[in-house]
């Protein structure tokens, strides 16, 4: 399936030197090339964070914050990766970071990745059952999953990335992805079905 | 394989995880397995409808205003720019600084206060160095003008080391360019102070000082005695 796709290189030729272009005319401080990079990328970046976070509110604040990093760490980028893959990167992390700091600040101690999604599970009998009768209910039932199941199902199946890249991205095992992937499957077909 | 294929296996067979002789075998099962097949189908139609969500979606209009204002400026780097700016262009960005900011701030304020002449002419009669108007900004806001503040320190430092190879009416017009443009600064920052929410004015005050950057960079870049 999605897994077979590769978007590390999407780009033609012509549109990578542009892009690297403009990523060079950014890393010396060109705000207007910054600019252009995020127009051309910010649809892609937010549709992501939309899935990832399942919140319009926090997509925005989670968008924002991978271009003010991206602004930040482009004089580290070589252009080995594509600009949207160096972006995802970035918003993968920055909603990492997002729920390290939630987790601190609500005080839970020393749960592993697993324990938080298991937690999230436990309560998901007593949530409102996603209402499913068009496609467009995919998107309220991915938004619906756990946030570690969530993660991998957006970044594998909807992406395109394979387990490995996940895998970089994230600091996950490839048997915690494997299994957050198909658990969200799961969880997802049960929602789905009429 | 007599008993029904498990989940995990199906996903393997959609993800291209097993190998080839537990593939085969899963397939054949599924040839007399309807349980099997049916939940193999549903998987596969899960994944193409997952595959063919859109990849794009429209942030929100005002986004990149709000990106614009947390954007630091970048440290000049060395060899960045082969231009080289003459002293007219210098006293052209300055007034253009000028007029353009205050024209900004004026509508920005009076967006959402009936009184705009009160403020810009209390910013007028002030045209201190920003840096040096002890007016509280929201706590975002100082933190991004301690960024600014950084880069402009940096170039001025050296604009100093450079100062004796310019010519002195040179070295006079770059000061009275960046007075105006702290003018500007200063200006925004006041009438910021007075409406922190003001998107408009953060906005203007961001490129006010991105603009001084700029103005200090070119001066940097000018060719010796000048």
């Amino acid at each position: 399936m999605a897994s077979a796709l590769s978007f590390s290189l999407p780009h033609a030729g012509h549109e990578a030197s542009a892009e690297r272009a403009l990523a060079s005319r950014a890393q010396r401080g060109e705000v207007e090339a910054f600019e252009e990079l995020y127009r051309a990328h910010a649809g892609r970046v937010f549709a992501l964070c939309l899935r990832l976070t399942g919140d319009r509110v926090q997509a925005r604040e989670l968008t924002q914050d991978v271009f003010v990093k991206a602004w930040e760490a482009l004089p580290e980028f070589r252009g080995e990766s594509s600009v949207t893959t160096w972006l995802h990167r970035i918003a993968v992390n920055a909603m990492l970071m997002q729920r390290r700091s939630e987790r601190r600040r609500l005080a839970r101690v020393s749960l592993a990745e697993d324990d938080v999604d298991d937690a999230h599970e436990v309560n998901e009998g007593s949530t409102a059952p996603v209402d499913v009768a068009t496609a467009v209910d995919l998107e309220r039932a991915v938004a619906a999953l756990p946030p570690g199941v969530r993660r991998a199902f957006v970044l594998h199946d909807i992406e395109g990335y394979s387990h490995e890249e996940i895998a970089r991205m994230t600091g996950l095992a490839a048997g915690t992805l494997r299994a957050q992937l198909h658990r969200a499957r799961q969880l997802l077909m049960r929602a789905l079905r009429p | 394989m007599t008993d029904h294929l498990s989940f995990d296996q199906l996903c393997d067979l959609q993800d291209g995880a097993l190998d080839l002789r537990d593939a085969s075998a899963a397939r054949d099962h599924m040839r007399s397995c309807a349980a099997c097949a049916e939940q193999f189908a549903e998987l596969s139609a899960l994944g193409s409808a997952a595959a063919a969500l859109p990849r794009v979606i429209d942030p929100p209009a005002d986004l990149w205003g709000d990106i614009r204002a947390e954007l630091a400026p970048r440290q000049p780097r060395r060899f960045a720019r082969e231009y080289h700016w003459s002293r007219s262009n210098l006293v052209a960005a300055a007034a253009v600084i000028a007029v353009v900011s205050s024209a900004l701030t004026a509508v920005a304020i009076r967006r959402v206060d009936p009184r705009p002449d009160t403020v810009v002419a209390a910013a007028a009669a002030a045209p201190e160095p920003a840096t040096a108007v002890a007016v509280a900004l929201p706590a975002r806001l100082a933190m991004t003008e301690v960024g600014y503040t950084k880069s402009v320190e940096a170039l001025q430092r050296t604009l100093a080391e450079r100062r004796s190879s310019l010519a002195p009416s040179t070295v006079a017009t770059v000061e009275r360019s960046l007075r105006i443009a702290d003018s500007a600064i200063a200006e925004a920052r006041t009438a910021l102070a007075q409406d922190p929410g003001n998107k408009a004015l953060v906005k203007l005050f961001a490129s006010n000082y991105e603009r001084k950057i700029d103005l200090l960079r070119r001066a940097t870049e000018l060719s010796p005695r000048t």
